[in-house]
């Protein structure tokens, strides 16, 4: 089970180091990804949790909250 | 009685109720996945009440714990694994019971007892505390010191196993609190030449590694396997609860003063009370042989004794800033965010919002009877929820948490520093409670003791001559010495008897 231990550690400083050029929604849903695959999540699973979760915590923390999430590659929608 | 009036009309807002009751739901979910925590939904509560004002950002925290820790009996009953380390302790009895088909029972027994506790609990802080605030006007920096200190001392005694390992952690917790510059001298320590590290850690990001990153990272290592519930169909669960009450007076009584003390001390919580208070049901039991096969009596009281815990460990917080346990830890950190700086001024200065974070315990509490009992009822479908989606979910939630905080990514770093030091320390046997008490304190800590010896013109002899301070400064050194004595003395008994063979 050490390849999942790593795929969190890899997965986590993944986010730091491309969050701030691939912004939130991209870096997120890869996030996401990588680790649904690694905890063995069924693939049909993954591809809608991955999609709808980032979806989820934007409108919480983005809307809700007024955190400035980063955009990256999505600036040109940005609302 | 005026600020008392004032402090329901708080509570009865309808944003505020609003908040319990979803942070109740939220407590009751986290509280029943096993290797979800209590400390971990208060941790990943700290982002969002970020945004609250100070009532609801605490009403929160106080009914989400009080939700969390009896929701954890549930798995403990129905899988054999505890949903909170809180419930560890009467795991195997609980089961147990469900294997006699009295699973009614047991679940019964944990709701009703929880609130009694927790009820009892409650009432304590509420008068304790103001007492204790005014006794604690009159200290200064000699006695905060050594209060600090005795604090610091409890962590590594009280933490299970061995003290060294407490003292280890707890070190490694003062060593974290003296990076930046915020101290006396404003003299930059341990930054590396990081403008980030320069202002010190932030706690929430170090909180959120150590109590939500560790868990999932934990989760990780672990062979993941489904959790099938034992039981299909629940019945009643209020039938006979008052007969347990009337069986078991003294053992409620017990557990909710053990707990509510335990609590009290800092660095031990709801877990380390419920240890403690089943291992006392045993002993003053009049049938200790029936433990272990199903019996109700130590559920009764260490149920009683865990939820207890939650309000002690608020005594402390609030009087000295000296938490009681690690959710406290993190609740100091948001009462200083909010402006409600702890400490005996509070009852003075904020006292309709003290009295009303009273009100939201005594709520969350009676608001477990119904919530609790519709977990119950619920509980073999959220048991079903897989962790394998969920644990990826909260660590994304996590991520987001520790950004929100200074919207920076370095904190996002911090967070897993955090997570991969906390579970580290986890798998070796290192309990993380005092680290978490020497970052909250350490600052607390050098501040009084540079305040202390500046009054004092450098004269060491002022630490003791006020009479609280000696006395405190006495019990603390008591504590350190004994075990040094008692090594002692056995190895010096032990070499009588080698000369005489």
């Amino acid at each position: 089970m050490l390849m999942n231990l790593a795929a969190v550690v890899f997965g986590l400083v993944l986010y730091a180091v491309v969050v701030g050029a691939l912004g939130f929604f991209v870096t997120s849903t890869l996030f996401l990804a990588l680790l649904f695959t690694a905890f063995g999540v069924p693939v049909r699973w993954m591809a809608v949790l991955a999609v709808i979760v980032p979806i989820v915590l934007h409108y919480m923390f983005y809307t809700g909250l007024r955190v400035p999430l980063p955009w990256g590659v999505l600036e040109g929608m940005a609302w | 009685v005026t600020d008392f009036v004032a402090a329901i009309w708080l509570v009865l807002d309808p944003y505020v109720l609003g908040v319990v009751l979803a942070s109740a739901c939220f407590g009751l979910f986290v509280g029943s996945i096993p290797g979800l925590s209590a400390t971990m939904a208060v941790a990943l509560l700290v982002p969002v009440t970020f945004f609250m004002p100070p009532l609801p950002a605490v009403a929160t925290m106080v009914t989400a714990t009080a939700m969390a820790i009896f929701a954890g009996d549930v798995p403990g009953a129905l899988l054999r694994i505890p949903g909170t380390p809180a419930s560890a302790a009467y795991c195997d009895e609980a089961h147990a019971m469900t294997r006699k088909g009295q699973v009614e029972m047991v679940l019964g027994a944990g709701l009703v007892f929880s609130v009694i506790g927790g009820l009892f609990g409650t009432i304590v802080l509420m008068t304790a505390a103001p007492l204790l605030a005014d006794a604690a006007l009159a200290f200064s920096s000699f006695e905060y010191f050594w209060l600090v200190l005795l604090g610091l001392t409890c962590a590594v005694f009280i933490s299970p196993g061995r003290p060294v390992k407490g003292l280890v952690s707890l070190c490694l917790g003062l060593l974290f609190s003296t990076i930046g510059f915020e101290n006396p001298a404003a003299y930059p320590r341990f930054t590396f030449g990081s403008t980030a590290l320069m202002s010190g850690l932030q706690l929430i990001p170090v909180m959120i590694g150590m109590f939500a990153v560790s868990e999932v990272l934990r989760f990780a290592a672990s062979a993941d396997k489904p959790l099938e519930p034992v039981v299909q169909q629940i019945g009643r669960v209020f039938k006979g609860q008052g007969a347990l009450l009337r069986r078991y007076p003294m053992a409620t009584l017990r557990g909710s003063v053990l707990g509510t003390l335990v609590g009290a001390l800092p660095g031990a919580g709801a877990d380390i009370a419920a240890w403690m208070s089943y291992g006392l049901s045993k002993r003053f039991s009049k049938t200790p042989e029936k433990f272990g096969t199903g019996h109700p009596e130590g559920i009764v009281e260490a149920g009683a004794a865990n939820n207890a815990a939650l309000a002690g460990a608020w005594i402390p917080a609030l009087v000295f800033g000296i938490p009681g346990d690690s959710i406290t830890a993190i609740v100091i950190g948001v009462l200083y965010l909010k402006g409600l700086n702890p400490g005996p001024t509070i009852f003075i200065e904020n006292t309709v919002t003290i009295y009303a974070v009273f009100l939201v315990f005594l709520l969350a509490n009676l608001l477990l009877i119904p919530l609790g009992w519709g977990l119950i009822k619920i509980a073999k479908n959220v048991l079903h929820v897989p962790r394998n989606v969920l644990m990826p979910v909260i660590l994304l939630f996590a991520v987001v948490g520790a950004f929100a905080i200074n919207n920076s990514v370095f904190d996002v770093g911090v967070m897993l520093a955090f997570g991969l030091l906390g579970y580290v320390m986890e798998a070796n046997g290192f309990p993380i409670a005092p680290t978490i008490l020497g970052l909250v304190l350490g600052g607390m800590l050098e501040q009084h003791f540079v305040t202390s010896m500046i009054k004092s013109d450098g004269q060491m002899m002022a630490f003791v001559e006020r009479p609280v301070a000696g006395v405190l400064g006495a019990v603390t050194t008591f504590i350190w010495l004994t075990p040094l004595a008692m090594r002692l003395m056995t190895r010096l008994r032990g070499g009588v008897r080698g000369g005489a063979a």
